[in-house]
């Protein structure tokens, strides 16, 4: 296998950082999640986990709805069909360096 | 080779994430080991009221245990509402597999229930659309779908294996032609229902507690 496929350059920015694969491999697992359920599987601070959504959100791979449930604010994500392809082609990648 | 191995632990972290947070959303086995002990409860009742030829108190017992059961169901189901848990969409097929299954079972329960005090009271000319024998065994393969459902959806061989069980029940209780057809039914559903559901619900505790 040439050399070249084990690059790492050649994987998405965005999701090449372990918060940000995590928060993605949530979202990919459940339908849609609510921070509190984010930050329960991918164990980081809510100002961290802030930063990273924010990221995501603005590559345009996860959309955010807020809304209120029993007058309590609660914000929800999901992964948009953009976020779906890039984690696909992301996890191919990987499974390619590896010869899969 | 130090890029390979990165890659390869970032997909086993990967996996481990999506495994964690499906386990945190899946059922926890508690509604099944409840509606497993209403069913006994109900359908010892019917061999009881069978064998002592007194349908009396049977349509009560079934009313009370089916309104208790339903209204589990219907509190479990805010609870999670409440806690805004996500969902799958397997879980969401799951469950209104079993919704619409509890639906089907408790309709035939009491249709058929009603039947047996009406055969004793000779109140209206027999047959009937569905014969009264027939309660365990049809039960035993509507459990037999959604077992095998839940069991595909989940991708778990054990819960599929469930459903054949229940399917082969079905056979045997078809045949029967006496009263003993209820404890062998309880009993099937304390096998194939209610100590599954216990086994499940340990390893959901067991996954919520982070072991």
């Amino acid at each position: 296998m040439p050399e070249s496929e084990f690059d790492y350059k050649q994987l998405d920015d965005i999701i090449h950082s372990r918060i940000r694969l995590a928060i993605m491999s949530v979202l990919i697992s459940v339908e849609e999640a609510d921070f509190n359920f984010i930050k329960q599987n991918v164990k980081a601070t809510d100002g961290n986990l802030s930063v990273h959504i924010k990221k995501i959100e603005t590559a345009g791979y996860i959309s955010v709805e807020k809304l209120f449930v029993d007058r309590k604010p609660l914000t929800k994500y999901k992964l948009t069909k953009k976020g779906k392809e890039a984690f696909k082609k992301y996890v191919e990648r990987l499974e390619r360096m590896l010869g899969r | 080779m130090e890029e390979k191995n990165k890659a390869e632990l970032e997909l086993e972290f990967i996996k481990n994430i999506i495994k964690d947070s499906r386990e945190k959303v899946e059922d926890s086995g508690l509604s099944s080991v409840i509606w497993g002990i209403i069913v006994v409860i109900g359908i010892m009742t019917n061999y009881f009221s069978g064998i002592n030829h007194n349908w009396n108190y049977t349509l009560y017992v079934w009313g009370f245990i089916l309104v208790s059961g339903w209204t589990y169901s219907y509190l479990s189901a805010r609870n999670v509402k409440k806690k805004n848990m996500p969902e799958t969409f397997g879980l969401k097929v799951q469950n209104a597999l079993w919704s619409a299954s509890g639906i089907t079972m408790t309709i035939i329960a009491l249709v058929c229930t009603i039947q047996y005090k009406r055969d004793i009271s000779d109140f209206i000319p027999y047959p009937y659309i569905i014969n009264s024998m027939a309660i365990t065994p049809v039960i035993s393969l509507i459990l037999g779908i959604s077992y095998y459902v839940t069991g595909s959806i989940n991708d778990c061989k054990f819960t599929t294996r469930l459903a054949y069980g229940w399917w082969i029940g079905g056979i045997v209780l078809f045949y029967m032609k006496s009263y003993n057809t209820f404890p062998i039914f309880a009993l099937m559903m304390i096998l194939f229902q209610i100590i599954p559901g216990i086994k499940y619900y340990r390893r959901s505790k067991l996954n919520s507690a982070g072991k």
